[in-house]
């Protein structure tokens, strides 16, 4: 997964040349952006939280607290990922009233198909645990092994394979009801 | 239906919203953040040093009006025995 232009990109952020996280943020926000769509499972909400993980890291790289160990694009969905998962938590700590009208204002740029169909998928995974939701998305939509998960989620394998078993496990269970 | 069509479902769906992208202007507003971080750093940075330049200069008057003084003294008490020898 390591990317040699994002890695070069990325030594040249943290050298100081503000410009090449341009760069980084071209070749990167289309799939960072669908990742943040489909764990938050609102593409207002995908917006903010891609544009928080952009700071973050653009931060970190400035700061010296990128210490290259993983790649930089494992590195950017570790960071997106985490950002989703906090926004996931305080969207459903909203009370009732506040979730009813959730995407406020109709966003005319987004492709209304493409709406639709992360509506349905937000309705799919509902049921599963925002820990659950991300590992199945990694898994099994966009196609991360095990290790790489554990690496962007910060937990181990085996915490990645039982999350994986228990996501499939209440999926069966809401098919099982319907 | 089973697991694996479970699976099968979901990465369905989730294909279905490949055509997602950001609104126009994404790249933009990102990178005004990242450069208004960098002015503020920036501008925290000079007033850190013109703070120490301001710091020093003032121990140097300080330090060179105590010298002055000592020197006046010094002057003073030269002119007076001067003046008692006379």
């Amino acid at each position: 997964m390591a990317d040699p232009d994002l890695s070069l990109l990325a030594r040249r952020v943290s050298k100081g040349d503000v410009e090449a996280f341009t760069g980084i943020v071209q070749q990167t926000q289309g799939r960072l952006y669908r990742l943040a769509a489909r764990l938050a499972g609102s593409t207002h909400d995908a917006e903010d939280v891609l544009q928080e993980a952009y700071v973050k890291a653009f931060n970190a790289l400035t700061d010296g607290r990128f210490d290259g160990r993983s790649s930089v694009q494992t590195w950017l969905y570790r960071i997106v990922s985490n950002a989703a998962i906090d926004a996931t938590r305080r969207r459903k700590a909203r009370p009732v009233s506040d979730t009813d009208d959730y995407e406020p204002e109709a966003d005319t740029s987004v492709d209304p198909d493409g709406r639709l169909a992360l509506r349905e998928l937000d309705e799919w995974l509902s049921e599963l645990s925002v820990e659950q939701r991300t590992v199945l998305i990694l898994r099994a939509v966009e196609g991360f092994s095990t290790a790489e998960t554990a690496d962007i989620l910060g937990c181990s394998e085996g915490a990645v394979e039982q999350r994986l078993i228990r996501a499939r496990a209440n999926l069966s269970k809401r098919r099982g009801e319907t | 239906m089973n697991s694996d069509e479970d699976l099968q479902q979901l990465a369905a769906l989730a294909r279905a919203t490949d055509s997602l992208a950001p609104s126009p202007g994404f790249e933009g507003r990102v990178m005004a953040r990242v450069r208004e971080r960098v002015e503020r750093e920036t501008w925290r940075s000079r007033s850190i040093l013109l703070g120490c330049f301001a710091a020093a200069a003032a121990i140097a008057i300080w330090v060179a009006q105590i010298e002055q003084r000592q020197a006046d003294t010094t002057t003073l008490t030269l002119i007076d025995s001067m003046e008692l020898s006379q």
